[in-house]
């Protein structure tokens, strides 16, 4: 998967290709809006992360030009969350939009969400380690024991699950599994994810709950 | 085009009304000593037929001395434009004194005369055309000697010379009417620029005014009663200027300071890491703290932003008929397993609908619930109630515990106000929570209030009941 960057802050930029790099991706990175367009519309990208405010010419200007030509998707930085700006944005074509400052793992969850081409097939069964989620039954075992779970603690652990190896910010987990879609400065989440882990993992020596300190929690098979 | 000054608007004003006043006096001066003079020339003709008439009487029959009578009627009737004429039965000119105007023989009237037996009145004298211009006439019967031979006085005056005193009288009234107006013009706008003084001494003063001197103010005292109210308006706007602005500024600077905060923990923490090599799991843990300070920072804009959106009503509100029921439920739902943890029960009554953005009426009943977890002791109750009443929705978020002091009650919504200042606790959404439930409030027309007794603390929302036409009788129940 190859990602456009268009950012000029030197440190941001820089960053950001570490961080999509490091998740993976094939990274570009331009620092003016004529680089970042010619680079956008001469290559071959998947997705084109582009900043609002940039030298010489401006987000907007960029990705209209672009969409007279490419559809490549675009998720578009912005400063400023004003109603006008994010809708000025949606309506020039724009895919997506984060909000600045954004978690790291907030924008890698937004980029996997772009680059999915398509509906996602929801798993029946999901399989870590020795960990089985019967998604229909809402039916949880670990080494074939059933482990007892109340719905919300099975919607944290389904969302964990599904996209295990990935890291899930508190916000994202507050918004997936309980509709909670602004931070609401509570540690409700971790509050949520002990109790997850006294049933799933503290009986257990292979732990398949792990904090990622900074970020949020991931479900994996590290062994 | 802009409209003309006030004071070149109210001179022309008061020019167009001394013009019609002028106008209007100097017309009725002229009608006036048009209507002396001729009264005054009618009876000086009347006087001349009873004084031909009283010297006739005393003449005998015919004429003894044309002559004498002549030359006497001649010096009678010499000036003033009069001309006598006299004639006999036969309609013979018995003497006919000169005329000023001797250009044509004038036609004589012929209209009957006033009778012997009676004294001529002003109704006898009539308009009559001469040569020279209008004039007046009269016509009455005498008679020389004792009472013989029936003579006809015919007087004829010509109008010429007055009508000449009168049309440079009407010049003379023209001329001091445009000056008049033109002196009452030049008067009215001078005095105007003066009374309008007060208005510059206003304006002087809203020019003084900027966001440093808000302080101050029109001294409505010594300002003429039409701009007092102007005066009384402007300095309530002020008040509410400078209010705003302090608020502002002391919003600034309290932002200000708890940023230092974090900030002054990011650079601490990151210079003591970087003063000697560590190892890595040390420099994780740093930047793991960094991120919970810069969690904090990004937090604290947003909620900053928030209020700000707010208070400029740029917050376009999606109104939906909610069940607030199922809204606190799932808001219950997300504080269950927290309350559980510190040993909170959490109890949920509520029913009823109400018209309220969704978002924002989940965040509002958050930060709330938020908030009375956090400061409910172990053991303890937090009630999440929401009834319709006459006034709308009402929601509660009851908490058991120390309680709020009264002094801090009033002032709990306002930014950055901490209760209990030891009690700034880390990452959390410092101080703006419960001014964020009060934008939200006001967004919706509700009001957001605090009360505090015997060990319960109730936090109250209401919701004013939706723009639909309410029965009449309802809604007029308080609490």
């Amino acid at each position: 998967m190859h990602i456009l960057v268009v950012e000029d802050e030197p440190k941001t930029g820089t960053h950001l290709l570490q961080g999509l790099q490091e998740a993976g991706y094939d990274t570009a990175l331009a620092r003016t809006g004529p680089e970042g367009l010619r680079l956008a519309l001469a290559g071959d990208y998947d997705l084109i992360v582009l900043d609002v405010m940039l030298p010489a010419m401006d987000g907007w200007t960029v990705l209209r030009t672009l969409r007279e030509r490419k559809d490549t998707p675009v998720l578009f930085l912005t400063a400023r969350d004003d109603i006008p700006d994010r809708v000025r944005g949606l309506e020039l074509g724009a895919d997506d939009y984060l909000v600045k400052p954004f978690a790291f793992a907030e924008l890698l969850a937004r980029i996997r969400t772009l680059l999915r081409r398509g509906p996602v097939r929801e798993e029946a069964l999901i399989r870590v380690a020795d960990l089985e989620i019967d998604v229909l039954r809402h039916k949880v075992t670990r080494a074939g024991s059933r482990i007892d779970l109340t719905p919300k603690e099975f919607a944290l652990l389904h969302l964990l699950a599904k996209r295990r190896g990935e890291v899930l910010s508190r916000r994202l987990i507050a918004a997936q599994v309980w509709d909670m879609n602004f931070d609401s400065d509570t540690n409700v989440v971790d509050v949520a994810i002990r109790r997850l882990r006294a049933k799933l993992d503290d009986p257990y020596s292979l732990k398949l709950v792990h904090t990622v300190r900074g970020i949020g929690y991931t479900v994996d098979d590290k062994s | 085009m802009r409209p003309p000054s006030i004071a070149l608007r109210l001179a022309l004003l008061f020019s167009a009304i001394a013009a019609a006043v002028f106008v209007a006096v100097g017309a009725y001066l002229y009608q006036a000593l048009w209507q002396q003079m001729s009264e005054r020339d009618d009876v000086a003709l009347l006087n001349k037929v009873v004084l031909i008439r009283h010297l006739l009487a005393s003449q005998p029959m015919p004429l003894a001395m044309p002559e004498e009578l002549q030359m006497v009627l001649d010096n009678v009737f010499g000036q003033d434009g009069m001309q006598l004429r006299l004639t006999d039965a036969a309609g013979r000119t018995v003497v006919l004194t000169p005329s000023q105007d001797a250009r044509a023989a004038a036609p004589v009237p012929t209209w009957p005369a006033v009778p012997l037996a009676r004294a001529p009145a002003r109704s006898d004298i009539r308009d009559w055309q001469l040569p020279a211009g209008p004039g007046r006439a009269i016509a009455a019967q005498a008679s020389a000697g004792k009472g013989q031979a029936p003579l006809r006085i015919v007087i004829v005056r010509q109008r010429s010379d007055r009508l000449a005193i009168l049309k440079r009288y009407a010049a003379d009234l023209a001329g001091g009417l445009l000056g008049g107006t033109l002196v009452a013009t030049v008067l009215a706008f001078v005095v105007v620029r003066r009374g309008m003084r007060p208005l510059h001494d206003v304006i002087g003063k809203a020019n003084d005014i900027s966001t440093q001197r808000l302080a101050s103010r029109l001294s409505v005292r010594d300002v003429p009663a039409e701009l007092r109210e102007l005066g009384v308006a402007f300095n309530a706007m002020l008040d509410r200027l400078e209010e705003g602005v302090q608020r502002l500024s002391g919003f600034a600077a309290d932002l200000a300071h708890d940023l230092r905060t974090p900030v002054n923990t990011l650079m601490m923490q990151t210079q003591v890491a970087l003063s000697r090599p560590r190892a890595g799991g040390e420099y994780e843990a740093l930047l793991a703290s960094n991120v919970e300070e810069y969690e904090r920072l990004a937090r604290m804009i947003e909620n900053t932003l928030f209020l700000a959106r707010a208070d400029h009503a740029q917050l376009a509100l999606r109104r939906e008929t909610l069940d607030v029921g199922r809204e606190l439920a799932h808001i219950a739902e997300y504080f269950e397993m927290l309350a559980e943890d510190g040993g909170v029960e959490l109890r949920l009554d509520a029913r009823g609908m109400v018209d309220a953005d969704p978002v924002l009426l989940r965040r509002a009943v958050s930060n709330l619930v938020a908030n009375a977890v956090r400061h409910t002791p172990g053991g303890g109750r937090v009630d999440l109630l929401a009834h319709e009443d006459g006034e709308g929705m009402r929601v509660e978020v009851r908490n058991t515990g120390p309680g709020i002091a009264p002094e801090h009650l009033g002032q709990l919504f306002e930014r950055y106000y901490r209760a209990d200042p030891a009690r700034a606790e880390g990452g959390s959404s410092a101080g703006l929570g419960l001014a964020i439930v009060r934008a939200i409030m006001q967004l919706h027309g509700g009001t957001a209030t605090a009360a505090s007794v015997d060990g319960v603390t109730v936090f109250t929302l209401r919701f004013p009941p939706p723009a639909r036409p309410v029965p009449a009788g309802a809604g007029g129940g308080s609490d």
